[in-house]
């Protein structure tokens, strides 16, 4: 609580605000003491792990909680009002009563036209049942009492000032992609003109490319409208790159402030460990340093500081009160943490000498998969339906695929929803007959319908899933789910074995003490804890290969890096050759030797990790690495407004990249780009592979590509 | 839209095997029942050749598909065919009955679908609160007691007891002259024929049996309405139109309701099965002269052609309640129309 604050100068003020919710019997201490002030225009960004209370807080602001939340101390000021207090609660209920009357009328210009709120819009935030248009001019029928056909002029505007076309005034939610209904809602949070925009999460579950188009939409409404902007959420890079300075939470409370964006100026131990377990595209980084333990569940109330448990730097003070308030560092830089004074900063975190950065020449060794002309394709008709004339039925999900990947390599296939990576995986994983081509693995040439060979070949080839919350059976105890291969394929003869191939699969899988998860079961563990799970499973039969279909995807970002240096463990120390599926093509540089791009269903361009990261030449690697640095530039400004145009239906060019790339000339809608080797197993697939193959090769800063440059370039090339 | 004519045309064409299966299931049904038709109406004491002439009338010596075939092609010119224990065609008692039941069974599907969707949603906002407490009660009451005990229980109350009741015998007042027959359903045909007294008698008349009749599925159908609903109020969606800051009517009775409707369609489609068979025990204890105490009768003297004629009946209608069931979730829901 500070003295001589005057909360008008603030758009929003919140002030020593703690906020309890029960569940059950049980309480849990969501928020505790959070100070923070937003300015006219300004952008600040909220980081921390899920379950730190960063959405509750945006929630709390919006006044929308649930009902069973009760505030128990400070206040929220929206222009100097009080708009949250103990007495007013921060929730909302449909039922009516004097009370929750009265507070939704004072409410009234708070609501919407005040602050708005653009939730995670990939899944639920638009409702399912009613057209896009009528969502959105309902705002201001019922918030403006505008005619309908006026209303409706103005919904249709708004879309298009999010670069939307009209027909997706007319279309319902399911028939809009992840993007779209990301860029309606902003389109919403900014129709009634408020004073502050809170982006709750507003990028996770897109895509790396269409992420940076949210947020390029978000800062041009920042300089548009000249509002402020709350965006919260746990991706460390998004979050800088939208805002001015950013909060770290965690436990429900803030435990830094940082003056700006720059996380190396970052004191507090949480926060450097949180950005340093992420893997970044533009370092070399040879070692990850995961956060050990999970956060604190918050259902007792914490004395002193919540990190306590898992800090390298802990000592006896920290668990005093008051170790865990912010205390003022320079200027705006505020850290909740006790022992700072006394601790050595130059020794930082990183402890362990950094392992040598393991560099593979793409020399053919001995290929343990190998794939040919590999495609899959899918019929659209499902049941008792009418076939569309003259429309193909067909989906080709994959096309003509080679990969191959040598015994005791880690390849990472690289791409975005739909690319066709997964099909790949569930071929190579056996899970799937291909319709063409050819999987050879281990010097098989795999027959698909001989299942005795399968049932054969499934013991060296195991798959670890995305969703390690559906992919082991709940009714299933640990031991029992990780001893299932071993049964099935009848590899223990006796119990004792069997015992012994379980324990030994599960500390390979570092879930240890292996006493303690046993006799468990599934929702007794975490995400993490069971993504171990699922590895123990596989490894239980002793596999050669590891195919991961996006094994961190679903995890918190603390635990990702655990599981990463756990695979990239049993790559150097077991010897199993790892085949990795992402969309995060900064976790595939740390974790791979080779990388293989896919996009809708062509492999586009393959090579080393290195060569890929370094000198990206085919115009979409170009595109994915620079969304995935996330510096704040425009990736629109460097690669052209239509690398964003990726909703183009299905009838696609004969080079399927060529609606959205920089450097498309009449060719490329013309015929299909052959594969062209560009350096020494550095393969791609564009018409103009030769002459940018050499010219990123002098291009020795990939960050700085810059489309005019290669243009121009490429025009003077013979 | 072209895919909505689209999936209204398959959904109509997929009606087509349903009915069949319907057909089937009645003919082979009255074929595994113990006991010879022929036999029950020509009674115990028959010689052999007399049964045998009996049985080639009836055409019961023909091979089981001939049977078939001859019964698919009386349908297909609407016979429902001949009662020898009536004397009639099975069709003339139909059409004379059928309008009352259908009559009973509308009514209480009048009452039942609002009067669940205001307590379902009711209970939903009141989520864990004495209302709530008292609907779930009460539908578990609704649910578990059988539909004639209630019935008999409120005419013990309403008839015996108050008086406000009339008498459980009939559709109308023993002293009143029937109203014209229009459409068979006497409520509506007094009503055409502005005929008050009437209209107000019959009306008084159906209201227990319909009450009786609708409370199990308003019970079934609230707490269906109430979950779903609940489910509702906890979705992403839900907390924009909050943030929004929508009127809460609009909230709750366009946003939400329409969302929450969707699995008490289906539910209410399955409860249209529950109030068909609820229309026997129904018109059994009130006496109402309609096609449910009609098969009851039917039954009881083993007359083949009108038990089949009255399970053929609740089969298409059941078809016929989920088919419009499908076309209404396919209104509110745009993602079923493909």
């Amino acid at each position: 609580m500070e003295t001589g604050i005057n909360y008008d100068d603030y758009v929003l003020y919140v002030d020593d605000l703690s906020l309890e919710y029960t569940v059950g019997q049980k309480r849990v201490y969501a928020l505790s003491h959070i100070t923070f002030g937003i300015r006219e225009n300004e952008s600040i960004g909220i980081v921390g792990e899920s379950g730190c209370g960063k959405s509750t807080l945006a929630m709390a602001i919006s006044h929308i909680l649930p009902q069973n939340t009760v505030v128990t101390s400070g206040k929220v000021y929206f222009r100097g009002e009080v708009i949250v207090d103990s007495s007013r609660g921060a929730s909302f209920t449909l039922r009516s009563s004097r009370k929750a009357d009265k507070i939704e009328e004072s409410l009234k210009m708070v609501r919407w036209k005040g602050i708005s709120i653009v939730f995670q819009g990939a899944l639920d935030s638009l409702n399912p049942l009613f057209t896009v248009g009528e969502q959105m001019s309902d705002i201001f029928v019922y918030r403006e009492n505008m005619e309908k056909p006026m209303a409706e002029e103005k919904a249709k505007e708004l879309l298009k000032s999010v670069g939307l076309d009209e027909w997706v005034y007319g279309a319902f939610p399911h028939q809009l992609s992840g993007g779209m209904k990301q860029r309606v809602i902003i389109a919403m949070a900014i129709s009634l003109h408020p004073s502050l925009v809170i982006a709750d999460e507003p990028t996770t579950s897109l895509d790396v490319i269409t992420q940076y188009r949210i947020i390029e939409e978000l800062r041009k409404l920042r300089d548009k409208y000249s509002v402020s902007i709350m965006s919260i959420s746990h991706d460390v890079a998004m979050v800088s790159n939208l805002s001015d300075r950013i909060m770290v939470m965690y436990a429900g409370r803030i435990v830094e402030k940082l003056p700006g964006i720059d996380f190396s100026k970052a004191q507090h131990p949480y926060t450097n460990l949180l950005v340093n377990s992420i893997p970044k595209i533009t370092e070399d980084i040879a070692h990850l340093e995961p956060i050990t333990g999970a956060p604190p569940g918050l259902t007792e109330k914490i004395i002193g500081c919540p990190f306590y448990e898992r800090c390298n730097f802990s000592a006896e003070i920290c668990r005093e009160e008051g170790s865990e308030i912010l205390k003022r560092l320079s200027g705006s830089h505020e850290v909740a943490c006790a022992v700072l004074p006394y601790r050595d900063n130059t020794a930082k975190l990183r402890e362990k000498p950094a392992d040598p950065i393991r560099i593979v020449k793409a020399v053919r060794q001995n290929p343990v998969i190998v794939t040919r002309a590999l495609s899959k394709s899918f019929s659209k008709r499902v049941g008792l339906r009418i076939r569309d004339r003259g429309k193909s039925n067909i989906v080709n999900a994959v096309v003509d695929a080679n990969i191959v990947v040598n015994q005791g390599e880690s390849v990472a296939l690289v791409g975005e929803t739909g690319s066709g990576k997964t099909t790949i995986s569930r071929m190579i994983g056996l899970l799937e007959p291909p319709s063409g081509g050819k999987v050879t693995i281990m010097g098989i040439d795999v027959d698909y319908s001989n299942r005795k060979q399968i049932h054969d070949l499934r013991k060296s080839v195991q798959t670890i899933f995305q969703d390690p919350f559906q992919s082991i059976n709940p009714r299933y105890t640990i031991f029992r789910a990780i001893a299932e291969p071993v049964l099935i394929n009848k590899l223990a003869e006796n119990y004792k074995e069997l015992e012994e191939k379980v324990r030994n699969a599960m500390e390979a899988a570092e879930l240890t003490p292996v006493e303690d998860y046993l006799y468990k079961y599934p929702h007794q563990l975490s995400g993490g804890q069971r993504q171990r799970v699922s590895i123990a499973r596989a490894l239980v039969v002793d596999p050669k290969i590891l195919i991961a279909d996006e094994p961190i995807s679903m995890l918190d970002v603390s635990l990702r890096a655990g599981i990463l240096n756990l695979l990239k463990k049993l790559r150097d120390e077991k010897g199993v050759t790892l085949f990795y599926i992402t969309h995060d093509i900064a976790s595939a540089r740390y974790i791979s030797d080779r990388i293989y791009v896919m996009y809708k269903g062509d492999i586009v361009e393959s090579g080393t990790t290195e060569e890929i990261i370094k000198n990206p030449t085919h115009p979409y690697t170009m595109a994915l690495v620079l969304s995935s640095i996330g510096v704040r530039g425009n990736v629109s400004e460097t690669l052209g407004e239509n690398i964003f145009n990726q909703d183009q239906g299905d009838a696609l060019p004969p080079c399927k990249f060529a609606t959205r790339c920089f450097l498309a000339e009449e060719v490329c809608f013309q015929k299909a780009p052959e594969n062209a080797e560009t350096g020494i197993g550095h393969h791609v697939r564009c018409h103009f592979a030769p002459q940018l193959g050499s010219l990123m090769k002098n291009n020795t800063a990939a960050y700085g590509i810059n489309m005019e440059k290669i243009r121009k370039e490429l025009r003077n090339s013979p | 839209m072209g895919g909505t004519s689209k999936f209204l045309i398959l959904r109509t064409i997929s009606l087509i095997p349903t009915i069949f299966g319907v057909i089937l299931v009645t003919f082979i049904l009255s074929r595994i029942v113990p006991g010879n038709p022929a036999l029950i109406l020509i009674g115990p004491e028959v010689n052999g050749t007399e049964l045998k002439v009996l049985e080639a009338e009836l055409g019961l010596n023909k091979p089981l598909y001939v049977q078939f075939f001859i019964y698919l092609w009386q349908l297909l010119h609407f016979n429902l065919g001949y009662s020898y224990l009536l004397g009639q065609s099975v069709n003339y008692e139909v059409a004379l009955r059928f309008p009352a039941s259908l009559e009973l069974g509308l009514a209480s599907m009048v009452l039942s679908l609002p009067i669940a969707v205001i307590t379902g949603v009711y209970a939903a906002l009141r989520a864990n609160k004495a209302g709530d407490h008292a609907s779930r009660v009460l539908s578990l009451l609704g649910i578990s007691m059988p539909v004639f005990w209630i019935e008999i229980v409120m005419i013990l109350i309403f008839y015996t007891y108050l008086g406000v009741a009339p008498a459980p015998f009939g559709q109308l007042s023993a002293n009143l002259t029937p109203p014209a027959r229009i459409t068979g359903m006497e409520i509506l045909d007094s009503l055409l024929e502005l005929n008050f007294v009437d209209f107000f008698n019959a009306t008084w008349h159906i209201i227990l049996p319909a009450v009786g009749l609708s409370l199990a599925s308003i019970a079934t159908l609230s707490r269906v309405i109430r979950s779903s609903m609940l489910d509702v109020l906890n979705r992403d969606f839900m907390r924009t139109s909050v943030a929004i800051g929508l009127p809460k009517k609009i909230i709750v009775n366009k946003y939400a309701l329409r969302n929450a409707l969707l699995p008490g369609i289906t539910v209410a489609a399955i409860q249209a099965g529950a109030i068909i068979s609820g229309v026997v025990l129904t018109e059994t204890v009130f006496s109402w002269q309609g096609l449910g105490l009609f098969a009851v009768q039917a039954i009881d003297q083993l007359d083949y052609p009108s038990v089949m004629a009255v399970v053929l009946i609740s089969g298409l209608l059941f078809a016929f309640f989920n088919f419009l069931a499908d076309i209404i979730y396919a209104w509110v829901d745009p993602r079923v129309r493909l």
